[in-house]
């Protein structure tokens, strides 16, 4: 008895190819009228991908940004230090420091580890005197990390330097001090007492962070430890050769580390400004798609409902002809699918090679608030944002012939068949 | 027997009224009443019509514009819904059904042929034979194929399956549709002035098709139509005029004989 079966399961197949046959070629049919209906598709669809792929370039220029200027992709400290390192530094050293160091070099997909030793004090210039964050580093293995640190004036520090220091240049302006002047260093050290020492400022740069800017100095790490009588670090720094590892690199250090009293960070725990400006962006982001599906919707809507009303004496001849009116609704929505689809594959096509021009163009942006560097923004493809917009598309074609879809397979065969245009 | 006592059942409660052959009934009519409301006021367009239509017959649905011929065709064709009275396609009331049975009746049980053709223009001709098959989980798809050709060659378009309707005359279009009325192979056809979209020639061709169907293959055909010379092919006929029954009519050797006249 499985021939009735295999018959109704061909008459449902053939019914259903028959079903988008139909709508395919009605779309092909009303030229004009489609041709508006995918122009608005596709131009909404376009314009997703593009901002879409803006967005992601902000977030990755931004990220890297940060990560090769201030925290690298993952950061050893003694536990406790993310709590209350920025406020006492010193009391979270790392006497050990080379190592750990080594220990991390050996694991896999690491390009530098580098140490730092962080602290609070003033620096002084005549009688001008600025709270600032100093940091002791490795310059040769800073400078490689820190290519997103731009030189105003002089020069970056050296391995060969003593007693330089580079500093901010709002640092700079705040103590009017350019490259070759002197500037005196005072901090406290661990029993008390006040540690002062004469710096060369031989370079002023400029970072990513304004409020960086205004308080950094920058020193060779062995001057740093001199300054604070410590022959220790606060700070292990790991840069990966590849920014997409974070998550199995900080596992893996987790896994070495955490049992001896280090707490290991990613710089997404760091970058407090990069989480809330990531947030603040998906928000508007979703908000502007919400609005381009209106839109699209709305456009397409009006296109849909000319069309499918042009034709009210086919739906009526389908429904004398015995189609339920469940398969009419389905037809049309069927035929503002596949509007969708050829729009949004449209849009996409454009979006992309959009994205491709303004990319190789280059998109000069001004320095984002609260930041001192401008950049060249590019429009990347990705692909979550490339299906994103595609679904968006052909979602806002289908919900903007939801409701002529409704109106047609609601109105009686008779009513339909005597719609004559 | 006048028009007044057919209309109001007298004689056509429970029997033929004027086809009163013993032959079984495909479509009983019983005390029929549409009102319409245009604009305020209440229009009648049938008025209590009662008829029975037998197997195999030819009948002609005849009457000026605005008597009730469309309207009428369309509630035996399930597609509108009367005021009062009833409709019966096998003995089965068709009051009470709902809109999707309506829609399996239509498909299995009643052909459609229109004045203005309604064929699919993004579909050819075989296509469009092909679609109220489509809906038929008892027929495969060989046999569909099969029904497909012998319909388009009892029509003649064989060798024009597979162009559309814009590539065909307006009178091969409707063969195409009586060929998709046909393939079903329903229990009656309705045809709403089949011919008034043709010229002369071409409608007399149509209605000679179709009489050819009737006789050979014993299909019922309802045809509705104003003019004279098509009228003359039928075999039975209703007249009717302001929405009620004037006159049924029966072909006798010498012309027409009425079993209702008012």
């Amino acid at each position: 008895m499985s021939l009735p079966h295999s018959h109704a399961r061909a008459e449902l197949v053939a019914s259903w190819k028959l079903l988008l046959q139909m709508a395919f070629r009605n779309v092909l049919r009303q030229r004009s009228r489609a041709t508006v209906a995918l122009i608005a598709i596709s131009v909404g669809v376009a314009a997703m991908v593009v901002a879409g792929g803006f967005i992601h370039d902000v977030y990755i220029q931004f990220a890297e940004s940060l990560i090769h200027s201030q925290y690298g992709h993952l950061q050893v400290h003694r536990n406790g230090y993310a709590l209350r390192g920025i406020q006492r530094p010193t009391d979270y050293l790392i006497d050990d420091a080379g190592t750990v160091v080594q220990q991390i070099e050996h694991t896999g997909g690491i390009d530098i580890v580098l140490s730092r030793l962080r602290f609070t004090g003033l620096a002084t210039v005549g009688g001008a005197d600025v709270p600032i964050i100093g940091e002791g580093v490795e310059p040769d293995a800073e400078n490689h990390l820190g290519s997103f640190v731009r030189l105003v004036s002089g020069r970056l520090l050296r391995n060969t330097d003593r007693t330089a220091v580079i500093i901010g240049e709002g640092l700079a302006s705040a103590l009017r001090v350019q490259s070759g002047d002197r500037m005196s260093v005072s901090v406290s050290v661990r029993e008390g007492a006040v540690n002062n020492l004469e710096f060369d400022v031989v370079g002023v740069f400029k970072s990513y962070s304004k409020d960086f800017d205004q308080r950094a100095v920058r020193l060779p790490l062995s001057a740093a430890q001199e300054l604070l009588d410590a022959r220790a670090v606060n700070e292990i720094v790991v840069v990966l050769r590849d920014s997409a590892d974070v998550a199995a690199s900080e596992f893996e250090l987790r896994r070495m580390f955490a049992p001896h009293g280090f707490e290991i960070g990613t710089w997404r725990d760091l970058a407090d400004f990069y989480n809330k400006t990531v947030e603040l962006f998906d928000k508007q982001y979703g908000f502007l798609q919400g609005v381009l599906l209106m839109m699209i919707a709305l456009s397409v809507a009006n296109a849909i409902n000319t069309m499918l009303f042009e034709r009210m004496p086919e739906f009526g001849t389908m429904l004398a002809l015995g189609d339920r009116r469940q398969r009419v609704f389905l037809s049309v929505i069927a035929e503002c699918a596949i509007l969708g689809i050829i729009g949004s594959g449209i849009g996409v096509f454009v979006g992309i090679a959009v994205a491709s021009v303004l990319s190789i163009i280059g998109l000069p942006m001004p320095p984002p608030p609260n930041t001192d560097l401008g950049y060249v923004a590019q429009i990347r493809i990705v692909p979550a944002v490339i299906v994103h917009a595609f679904l968006i598309g052909v979602v806002s074609a289908v919900i903007a012939g939801i409701f002529p879809s409704l109106r047609i397979a609601r109105t009686a065969p008779v009513e339909a068949l005597r719609r004559a245009v | 027997m006048n028009a007044e006592e057919a209309a109001s059942g007298g004689a056509a409660s429970n029997a033929p009224t004027a086809l009163g052959n013993p032959v079984k009934s495909v479509v009983s009519v019983q005390h029929l009443t549409k009102r319409y409301r245009i604009e305020g006021q209440i229009v009648t367009a049938l008025d209590d019509i009662t008829f029975n239509i037998e197997e195999g017959s030819f009948l002609a649905v005849a009457g000026p514009s605005g008597s009730g011929k469309s309207t009428l065709l369309n509630i035996i064709g399930c597609i509108d819904s009367p005021t009062s009275g009833s409709v019966a396609i096998d003995g089965d009331e068709i009051a009470q059904r709902t809109p999707d049975e309506l829609a399996d009746l239509r498909a299995r049980a009643i052909g459609f042929i229109f004045q203005t053709f309604n064929l699919f223009p993004v579909l050819n001709a075989a296509e469009n034979v092909e679609y109220p098959l489509l809906k038929r989980s008892d027929i495969g798809p060989a046999e569909r194929r099969d029904r497909v050709f012998h319909y388009l060659d009892i029509v003649g378009l064989a060798d024009l399956a597979r162009h559309r309707p814009n590539q065909l005359s307006g009178g091969q279009r409707q063969r195409v549709a009586i060929a998709r009325a046909l393939v079903i192979q329903p229990r009656i056809v309705l045809a709403d002035e089949p011919t008034a979209n043709l010229d002369h020639k071409t409608g007399k061709r149509i209605l000679r098709l179709m009489q050819r169907i009737n006789r050979t293959m014993r299909t019922t055909f309802v045809f509705s139509t104003h003019d004279q010379k098509v009228l003359d092919m039928a075999d039975r006929r209703v007249d009717l005029e302001d929405g009620e029954i004037v006159r049924l009519g029966v072909r006798a050797a010498d012309g027409w004989a009425y079993a209702v006249e008012r």
